[in-house]
C-alpha cells in the first residue's frame, strides 16, 4: 500500500487501544454456541443428502413412468424395429386407419392441441384414457414440436397464475421464451441503473453538493434489502436471467448478512 | 487456540456446525473489529460490536467464501455502522453518501475535536488516536480498515461500496493528515 507508514503504523499500534469486555466475550460466544446448538447440522445434512435425495427421486419417478407406460401400452415395448427409433406421424396413427386417415388424424391432433390451451395440460389422465396411443405421441419430434411453438402463449399465464404445479414455473417459462424469441436482452439492467442515477441524485441533494460522485456509497435500492429483494424477483419474473444474477451478487455483496430467501438462493447458487 | 485453517475454512467449518471453530475466529478479529468500531462511535462501540458478532451467527447458513472473510465481516460491521449513523446523526451518514474528499478537506473540524485542543495530550500514540477522530469519518474508517482489517484499496472499496479511486483518495488524505500531526510532533 503505497500510503502505508511504519511509523505511524507503529504510533497507532502503540496507543491504548479499547477492547470488549469479558462479559461481552461471553455473550456472544454462548450465543453462537447457542445458534449453532438449535440448529444442529440442518443445513449441512440437508446439502448431505441433496445429491442421494435427487438421484433417487429420479430414479423413482422414471420407474413409476416406465411402468405406467408398459401398463397402458406394452405393444410399444415389443423388441422390434419400429420402436428402435423415435415415432413417426404414421407409426402414431390408429393401427387401423389407412395412409391417408392417418394424416388426416395427425392434423387433427395438431388442430385439436391448438385449440385445446391450458385446460389440456390440467387433464393429462382424462387425455390417457380416452385415446391411450396419445400417451406416446407426445415426445414424437416433427409434430410436437411444431404444436407447442404453436400454440396460443396467452395458455400459460393463467394456470401459473392458478398455482397449478404441473405448469412451468415462471421462470423457466422466460428462460424458454429466450431460446426463441431473443428477448429485449439490452433492457435488463435499467431497474438497477435507474435507481442507482436517482440514489445518487438524491445523495448530492442531501450533501448539497451536484454532479457526478463516483463515491457514491450505498444506491437507493442498497438501502433497502426488501425493495433490491422485490427488484430481483422482477427480472426474473421478466426472464432476464443475467441481469437477475448480477443483481444477486451485488445484493450478496452488499448485504452479506441479509438472509437469502431459499428460491434466490437456489437461483444463485444454480441448484 | 491455535488452528492453521484459513478464516474461510474457520467460518465454513463454523456453518456447517462446529461451534469451536467461531471461537477460534472470534479470537482472531475480536480485537480488530472492536477497535474499528470503538474509534468511529466510542459510546456505543459495545452495543455495535456484539450487533455484529449478532448478524455474522445469523448469516452464517448463507455464508459463501467469495471474498476474504475479514472484507465480510467489515462490510457487516460498515453496514451496521451507516445504519446506526442514519438512527442516530443523518449528517454522519450523508457525508459517506455523497461528499468527494476535497470536500471533506475543507470540512471544519468540529471544536471539540479539534487537533489543536487534543494535541495536547502527551504521547505520541495519543496524539495519533486525537488526530484520528479528527479525521472526517469516510477518511478515518478508510485508515481503520486498512490497519486493523490489513486491506488495500480494492477492499476497503469492497466493503464500503465505493469506487476504488475513491476509497485510494480516502486512505491517502487519511494518511497524510496523521502523518502531518505525526511530524509536528517530531
Amino acid at each position: 500500500m503505497e500510503e502505508h507508514d511504519p511509523l505511524l503504523t507503529q504510533a497507532y499500534r502503540d496507543a491504548a487501544h479499547p477492547a470488549p469486555g469479558v462479559a461481552l466475550d461471553a455473550r456472544i460466544l454462548a450465543h453462537a454456541r447457542q445458534a449453532v446448538q438449535a440448529a444442529p447440522p440442518r443445513f449441512a445434512g440437508w446439502r448431505r443428502w441433496l445429491l442421494p435425495a435427487s438421484s433417487m427421486a429420479v430414479v423413482v419417478l422414471a420407474s413409476t413412468l416406465v411402468l405406467t407406460m408398459w401398463r397402458t401400452a406394452p405393444e410399444q415395448f415389443a423388441p422390434t424395429p419400429q420402436t428402435a427409433r423415435a415415432p413417426t406421424a404414421e407409426s402414431l396413427a390408429p393401427p387401423t386407419a389407412a395412409p391417408g386417415e392417418a394424416a388426416t388424424a395427425s392434423e387433427q391432433r395438431a388442430d385439436t392441441a391448438r385449440s385445446e390451451p391450458a385446460g389440456s395440460a390440467r387433464k393429462p389422465a382424462e387425455r390417457v384414457e380416452a385415446s391411450p396411443p396419445r400417451v406416446v405421441l407426445v415426445p414424437s419430434e416433427p409434430v410436437s414440436d411444431s404444436v407447442l411453438s404453436s400454440a396460443p402463449v396467452a395458455s400459460l399465464p393463467p394456470a401459473a397464475e392458478a398455482g397449478d404445479s404441473r405448469m412451468p414455473a415462471p421462470p423457466m417459462a422466460g428462460r424458454d421464451s429466450e431460446n426463441t424469441e431473443a428477448p429485449p436482452r439490452l433492457a435488463a439492467p435499467v431497474p438497477f441503473a435507474a435507481a442507482k442515477s436517482r440514489a445518487t441524485q438524491r445523495a448530492g441533494e442531501i450533501a448539497g453538493v451536484h454532479g457526478t460522485v463516483e463515491s457514491s456509497v450505498d444506491s437507493e435500492v442498497d438501502s433497502n434489502p426488501q425493495q433490491a429483494i422485490r427488484r430481483i424477483r422482477d427480472l426474473l419474473r421478466d426472464g432476464q436471467h443475467d441481469a437477475a444474477r448480477r443483481a444477486l451478487q451485488a445484493f450478496v455483496q452488499h448485504y452479506p448478512d441479509q438472509h437469502l430467501p431459499e428460491d434466490l438462493r437456489a437461483f444463485i447458487t444454480g441448484k | 487456540m491455535d488452528d492453521p485453517r484459513t478464516d474461510e475454512a474457520l467460518m465454513l467449518a463454523y456453518r456447517d456446525g462446529e461451534a469451536a471453530a467461531f471461537e477460534v475466529l472470534y479470537a482472531r478479529w475480536r480485537g480488530r473489529l472492536y477497535r474499528y468500531l470503538a474509534h468511529q462511535s466510542a459510546t456505543r462501540a459495545d452495543e455495535l460490536f456484539q450487533e455484529v458478532w449478532m448478524r455474522v451467527v445469523g448469516a452464517r447458513d448463507d455464508y459463501q467464501p467469495t471474498t476474504r472473510f475479514s472484507t465480510w465481516l467489515f462490510r457487516i460491521a460498515h453496514n451496521r455502522l451507516m445504519d446506526h449513523y442514519r438512527a442516530q446523526a443523518r449528517g454522519m451518514a450523508a457525508l459517506y453518501d455523497a461528499v468527494d474528499d476535497e470536500t471533506l478537506e475543507n470540512l471544519p473540524t468540529p471544536a471539540h475535536e479539534s487537533p489543536d485542543t487534543l494535541l495536547e495530550r502527551k504521547e505520541l500514540a495519543r496524539h495519533i488516536l486525537a488526530a484520528l477522530a479528527a479525521l472526517p469519518a469516510p477518511q478515518r474508517e478508510a485508515f481503520l480498515l486498512a490497519e486493523e482489517g490489513g486491506m488495500g484499496p480494492d477492499e476497503i472499496a469492497h466493503a464500503t461500496g465505493v469506487g476504488r479511486e475513491t476509497a485510494k483518495s480516502r486512505l491517502r488524505y487519511a494518511y497524510a493528515r496523521l502523518r502531518g500531526i505525526l511530524a509536528g510532533q517530531r
